[in-house]
């Protein structure tokens, strides 16, 4: 009997040890190493602007203070020398761990030894994808079916408008319209507008070097924008696109080419929709809350809203969507693994880092913290504008599988191509021409090989 | 054995004056004791011998292979011969246009700077009072003219609603995006290079005081008139200066990046207007990941300023006057 009890005095606290080992074991490594106390310095870079920022960096302070080993240094760019970098960085095998990667570029880099495949650390559950619809999961995978990044926000593409001109060409006797209105309603309603607006503004900015625009008008045409590498919308669709906007462009509806290539890279604080020139223009709606910032100071008591692009004559939409997320540098050492991971989670899942986010970069990914956004007083009505406008047009969207420097390429040579059409230096047919063989030679040269 | 130096001071030997006196060593030859020195001298040499191997040397030599592969940067580099250069040559038009933008740059811009440099530098130099306030006002605009923030600013200033379009307006002219148009893009870029004309100005400055004086007053009593003196003796004295410089600022020019950059927002616009050969070669390595195709048009850059630069020392002979000859 004692020698029982010696026995099961000596055997329990070792079981109980070794269970404890076991269950230690099996819990996956990230959560593991979060409960444990996560150490080391991660990288994490990121583009945007100030708003932007000052949000990440909050967050960053957050996730800082919930882990205190763990220092997050970061790296911040603008959209396009971002990935200047990146590429650099790269090449040198210096990417940070923690990379924010976007859907539309994600072909360039999406190989192994640039990013971490992230398929095996889903499964062991080091990184938590609870809640991320599998479409949108779908779309961070590679051309060799890894998974590359785990998405936060969902982006899309849309008009944003003033609407007290709107208000006053109604009041002068414009009709409103409403979505969804063809391209043809679209060009006849800025026709009824321009007259009503004030003098030196324009109904609308020339959109015709404008990929974010030229996507819809192809897609919604019933053709596709790329065949994996090669370019699949068809001469006659660009010919119609450079004609669409040479005519509201010489009927004085949009910007000259001048004031048009100028518009395009204009700051907020400098552009003609916040400063009362004009009436609509392209920009992503997670800048809605940004624009109408900047609006308020410079234009007092104009409102910024946003609507959906056109459909073709037939209803088709046109609209891309895309997902922007965080990929994992593949020169991620493994002692850095679980605090990148942690941060990624933390980034994604954690309710109040979406909470003070505010679906900056996209609508957050898991629908039910878009609800949760949407439904909450704290959210700025633009954000809930944003998550709106998204629940409009997520079931019709169609999403560009965009290939290597695909997007890129189109910025540069749709950009290239209409400014040549509108400074008279080629004709809409050999725009159309140009655009298609260039965009396809440089496809061929980023095709990887 | 003491000496006499050139004061007629006497020098004691070191046993005279007691101080240790060095021996050199039996068993050293003067091939060792040379020895010795050159070790100390490659010693020396060392920190920039190691510059200009892994700084310059290596990564050109590595250029030099890139051009001849088809390197996307991300991955690895395939042999793929000429095919870079045949293709620059017979299949890429913005080839030809940076090409042909560049000498339109270069072309105006050279003469152009040398001529404002050389100009103010000659004004500078009658005595004016406060030279010196006036001679660092000129100078700064060469210290940060290639800078992104004078890139940024100039685009402002030439911008449609920019500060050039509103003295225009008092004159009752319609201004228009300066930068903007293909027609006035590559005149305004050239503008902002021909006011960095500092630098030059200052090195005229110093050829124009080294001008003996006596020179102009010995032709004042001829009767010559200001033009013929500058005409007839500062122009031939400052050959070897204004070759110096023309050498710099072209070598300068052919590289030019910065400001087309920042003015086109590194896009060569509009039209390919301000596409630079460095902005066009830039576009191919870091936004078209090139690598390759980038590398073979550094080495055509390189070839093309290396001739340019030996048709300078050719000509130089007919123009330039050292005076020594």
């Amino acid at each position: 009997m004692q020698s029982t009890r010696v026995l099961k005095r000596g055997v329990r606290p070792l079981l109980a040890a070794s269970i404890l080992a076991l269950t230690l074991a099996a819990v996956p490594v990230g959560v593991n190493a979060q409960s444990e106390g996560l150490q080391g310095e991660i990288r994490f870079s990121w583009w945007g602007g100030q708003v932007r920022n000052e949000k990440t960096d909050k967050i960053i302070q957050l996730f800082e203070e919930k882990n205190p080993g763990v220092s997050v240094v970061r790296e911040n760019a603008d959209f396009a020398p971002y990935w200047e970098r990146l590429t650099i960085q790269s090449t040198g095998n210096n990417q940070p761990c923690a990379i924010t990667m976007q859907s539309r570029w994600m072909a360039t880099y999406a190989r192994p030894d640039i990013l971490m495949p992230l398929d095996d650390l889903v499964a062991n559950g080091t990184l938590d994808i609870t809640g991320i619809p599998e479409s949108v999961m779908n779309a961070a995978r590679g051309a060799d079916g890894n998974l590359y990044m785990i998405p936060h926000g969902v982006f899309y593409f849309a008009l944003m408008y003033n609407e007290q001109m709107l208000e006053n060409a109604v009041a002068a006797g414009v009709e409103p319209i409403e979505w969804p209105y063809t391209w043809t309603e679209y060009a006849d309603h800025l026709r009824a507008i321009q007259p009503t607006l004030p003098e030196g503004a324009v109904a609308t900015h020339n959109m015709g070097r404008e990929p974010d625009a030229f996507v819809p008008w192809v897609q919604s045409h019933g053709e596709k924008v790329f065949d994996g590498s090669k370019v699949a919308f068809s001469r006659d669709v660009a010919i119609k696109w450079f004609n669409y906007w040479e005519a509201l462009r010489n009927e004085g509806v949009t910007e000259s080419p001048e004031g048009m290539i100028s518009e395009n890279s204009a700051l907020v604080e400098e552009s003609n929709l916040a400063n009362g020139r004009g009436y609509t223009t392209n920009r992503p709606p997670n800048q809605l809350g940004s624009v109408q910032t900047v609006t308020d100071t410079v234009n007092p008591g104009a409102t910024i809203n946003t609507r959906p692009y056109p459909v073709g004559e037939d209803g088709t939409v046109g609209m891309d969507l895309g997902s922007n997320g965080i990929a994992i540098g593949a020169n991620c050492t493994a002692e850095q693994l679980p605090a990148t991971a942690a941060w990624i989670n933390y980034w994604t899942q954690d309710p109040e880092a979406a909470g003070i986010y505010q679906s900056d970069n996209g609508v957050v990914a898991i629908p039910e913290l878009a609800i949760a956004q949407a439904e909450s007083p704290d959210t700025q009505p633009t954000q809930v504008r944003l998550i709106e406008l998204y629940n409009e047009v997520v079931e019709t969207a169609k999403p560009v599988l965009w290939p290597a420097g695909g997007y890129q390429a189109m910025t540069d040579v749709l950009n290239r191509s209409y400014d040549a059409v509108a400074f008279g230096q080629l004709s809409v047919e050999e725009g159309a021409d140009m655009l298609i063989s260039e965009l396809q030679q440089q496809l061929d040269q980023a095709a990887p090989r | 054995m003491s000496t006499v130096d050139a004061s007629n001071n006497t020098v004691l030997t070191a046993a005279e004056a007691g101080r240790p006196v060095r021996v050199i060593p039996t068993n050293r030859t003067g091939s060792a004791f040379k020895k010795a020195e050159n070790r100390a001298a490659y010693l020396f040499l060392l920190p920039w011998l190691a510059g200009i191997v892994l700084i310059t040397a290596l990564p050109m030599l590595a250029s030099l292979y890139l051009s001849f592969t088809n390197y996307a940067v991300i991955g690895f580099p395939t042999w793929i011969g000429l095919d870079n250069y045949v293709r620059l040559f017979t299949s890429d038009r913005r080839f030809i246009t940076s090409i042909w933008v560049t000498l339109k740059y270069v072309g105006f811009s050279v003469p152009l700077v040398l001529l404002f440099s050389l100009t103010i530098a000659a004004v500078l130099n009658r005595g004016l009072r406060g030279l010196a306030i006036y001679r660092s006002l000129f100078y700064v605009p060469s210290l940060i003219g290639a800078s992104v923030g004078i890139g940024l600013l100039w685009k402002e200033v030439f911008g449609e609603r920019g500060v050039v379009n509103d003295i225009l307006g008092w004159f009752g002219i319609a201004g228009r995006g300066w930068i903007n148009n293909p027609t006035f893009a590559l005149p305004s870029v050239i503008t902002l290079n021909v006011w960095t004309f500092g630098a030059s100005m200052v090195i005229f400055l110093a050829a124009l005081r080294q001008i003996p004086e006596s020179y102009y007053e010995a032709a004042s009593i001829d009767g010559a008139n200001a033009w013929q003196r500058f005409r007839r003796i500062t122009l031939p004295l400052i050959t070897p200066v204004i070759f110096f410089n023309t050498v710099l600022l072209l070598i300068n020019s052919f590289q030019s990046f910065t400001q087309a950059f920042v003015v086109s927002n590194g896009r060569g616009g509009p039209v390919d207007a301000t596409l630079l050969y460095s902005l066009y070669l830039y576009q191919q390595a870091f936004q078209q990941l090139q690598m390759g195709y980038a590398s073979a048009m550094a080495w055509i850059l390189l070839i093309a300023i290396g001739l340019a630069t030996a048709l300078m020392f050719w000509s130089s002979r007919y123009w330039v006057f050292y005076g020594d000859r």
